[in-house]
């Protein structure tokens, strides 16, 4: 009862496509580099360039070609019956680490309502694992806990524990319930603190696991939400606009080896138990130490015992929510950056299927990358020092100048190929959303292709800022440093200019440097290379104007016309929470909520 | 499915009693995890050797292990 999966033969000729299509994009320019710099005679920075350029816009083509192939097809369901009775038990997982427990627990107040509403009798519970260090906040999580209970009369159905020790982080987290209480369950929906999902996707989560008894991992694309700011909202629009199709690529070249985020997910609790415990990597961190990107391993062990573990694309009602400036991006990006070169260790791990390992590489890749980039850069301000004057006269006696033909035209065919990379699939995208109606949702084919625009504008101004920060990650990790970042932001994600400045001064500082550096040595580099300096000056502004709530139509997502059923039942949840006069011991007992208690 | 069988605690007298409890004793006593252990082994997830040195063991040549005490005899 699986989903229709290409044959072995079409995935693999799928996947020898994409890599095929890549390669191409990625000799093209190679060649194209080389017959640029080859006007003046070729040298050993111009191969070095050419190889960087050759592995940049590889792993840009291959984004590309994930999103062609994505736009090929619509995600589409399973064959299963969605109105099967549910046999199983399931435990919905909701870890917690010094989070606001009103705002995290009345999600489990709405996901519990939104279960209600659908009136079916599965058992579906909720634990509240909580690896929460600040004694304060642990005391407020079981008074909210308390509350929680009594407005969804969910003694029996909800529970609450406190680590003692934060062993293992989440992975240490879930991993603790299985061993303690997963005899209990037959599914555990894993989820984040900042995770919604409404109760029928839920549902139809668990129909699926019983429909496909191979099934392991079920992977759900969450949308983010409520995101307010320039940054959150540009991110809110690309995840809710772009990232499915790109999932769906990246859905159809997988097969049974799919994807685990770590959150909005169910795992089978008997394959997850037998599969993935995670013991701690040889040596200290950044490298050793307990696995810190735990879930692509989680789904890597799954796929290497046989399990399925698939992307459900089609599966709409799952949420969670995202970073609201580049601050706090690049932090988040700064563990993901540890987590993924981590798995430079575990890539050789016996037994794995070959697309975990690619998925691995991919992974490190995707934080490396930059550093190619920078490469090339650095390396073509350098160039024209080391590069032999034209020769006008090669022919002794001959009276007249000999002018070396230009090669401008073969750098500007390789600035549009690299350009066409980055705005091409996103420019299909939102033709086809504007042909196939889905659009509308968007506010309609006009403003969806404006705030595609919006988006591409907007992430060509980011886009060197947040090369530094990963770049920076990058070598933090390879030098073992930590982070080191400035004060925490304000409650609405909002920054001020001197935050933003003490966030993003050493950006300022290289761009000028880089500026100056290209100005002296090759000025005729410096029309080039200003799209990427000028961000680089302005950083300290991009970062505090992007973190600034942002007003108008551009960049609506469909969540925002039309507010999703589990999300509305939270913020009234949340809403009363947050009253003064709300105080958990004023409770009411018995549900306030219209639905019933959930079985 | 799973055999485990949890205690009838959301029994409307009993859940009328646990909402009486302190907050602590709620999650101490009703609302703590049930205790039903599975076992969760932990994996092989790397190599048993660097790849430096996988590299250096797959290239020099092999040699024969040692006979042991008696061989031969």
């Amino acid at each position: 009862m699986s989903r229709a999966h290409p044959s072995r033969v079409g995935l693999y000729g799928l996947r020898g496509l994409a890599l095929a299509l890549s390669l191409l994009a990625g000799l093209g320019a190679f060649w194209l580099f080389l017959q640029f710099g080859d006007a003046d005679g070729l040298d050993i920075l111009d191969i070095t360039r050419a190889v960087l350029i050759l592995i940049s816009t590889l792993w840009l083509a291959w984004g590309a070609v994930q999103a062609l192939i994505g736009l090929t097809t619509f995600a589409r369901a399973p064959a299963y019956d969605p109105a099967a009775p549910i046999r199983g038990r399931t435990v919905v997982l909701v870890p917690v680490y010094n989070e606001d427990p009103v705002t995290t627990f009345s999600r489990v107040a709405a996901m519990d309502a939104s279960l209600a509403g659908c009136r079916d009798p599965a058992e579906v519970h909720f634990a509240i694992l909580s690896d929460t260090r600040k004694e304060d906040i642990a005391a407020r999580e079981v008074e909210t806990f308390a509350r929680l209970v009594a407005e969804r009369d969910g003694v029996g159905r909800f529970f609450y524990r406190r680590r003692e020790n934060n062993t293992g982080k989440k992975a240490g987290n879930i991993e603790d319930f299985i061993t303690r209480s997963g005899a209990a369950y037959d599914y555990a929906v894993i989820l984040d603190a900042d995770s919604l999902m409404e109760g029928a996707t839920i549902l139809q989560m668990i129909r699926r696991m019983e429909a496909e008894p191979r099934l392991g991992l079920l992977q759900t694309l969450p949308k983010v939400i409520r995101a307010r700011s320039r940054f959150g909202r540009a991110m809110q629009f690309s995840a809710s606009f772009f990232s499915p199709i790109f999932a769906r690529g990246l859905a159809m070249m997988q097969g049974e080896t799919g994807p685990f985020w770590g959150h909005n997910a169910i795992v089978r609790v008997r394959a997850f138990a037998e599969s993935c415990g995670l013991p701690a990597l040889r040596g200290r961190p950044p490298f050793g130490g307990h696995v810190m990107s735990h879930d692509y391993v989680e789904a890597a062990l799954l796929a290497r015992s046989n399990w399925i573990v698939r992307l459900d694309d089609d599966l709409g009602g799952s949420y969670e929510e995202g970073p609201e400036n580049i601050v706090d991006h690049a932090k988040r990006d700064r563990r993901w950056c540890q987590g993924n070169l981590q798995h430079s260790r575990i890539i050789g791990a016996p037994g794995l299927k070959p697309w975990s390992r690619f998925v691995f590489a991919q992974g490190i890749m995707a934080y490396i990358a930059p550093l190619f980039w920078l490469g090339f850069l650095a390396a073509s301000i350098v160039a024209p020092l080391i590069a032999p004057p034209p020769d006008y006269f090669p022919e002794p006696y001959w009276p007249f100048p000999y002018f070396p033909p230009s090669s401008a035209s073969k750098a500007i065919s390789l600035a549009i190929g690299v350009f066409g990379l980055l705005l091409l699939p996103k420019i299909l995208i939102a033709l086809r959303a504007g042909i196939t109606g889905r659009a509308r949702g968007f506010g309609g084919a006009g403003l969806a292709l404006a705030s595609t625009l919006g988006e591409l504008a907007f992430s060509s101004l980011t886009a060197p800022v947040l090369l530094m920060y990963a770049t920076r990650s990058v070598l933090q990790v390879m030098l073992g440093r930590d982070g080191g970042w400035p004060t925490n932001n304000r409650g609405d994600g909002s920054l001020s200019l001197r935050d933003s400045f003490l966030a993003s001064h050493w950006i300022l500082t290289i761009g000028l440097l880089g500026l100056g550096a290209t100005w002296t040595f090759a000025p005729g580099l410096l029309l080039w290379l200003l799209p990427v300096g000028l961000p680089m000056i302005g950083a300290p502004l991009i970062l505090w104007w992007s973190s600034h709530p942002s007003s108008g139509r551009l960049m609506s997502v469909p969540a925002e016309y039309q507010i999703p059923p589990v999300v509305a039942r939270h913020d009234a949840v949340l809403a009363r929470w947050s009253a003064p006069e709300a105080a958990p011991e004023a409770t009411p007992p018995g549900p306030q909520h219209p639905e019933t208690a959930h079985a | 499915m799973t055999a485990y069988l949890f205690p009838d605690a959301a029994d409307a007298a009993e859940a009328v009693e646990a909402r009486a409890l302190a907050p602590t004793a709620l999650v101490a006593g009703p609302c703590a995890l049930p205790v039903a252990p599975m076992a969760m082994p932990p994996q092989v997830i790397e190599p048993r050797t660097g790849l430096i040195r996988r590299l250096i063991a797959a290239l020099l040549p092999q040699r024969p292990a040692a006979p042991s005490a008696g061989a031969g005899a």
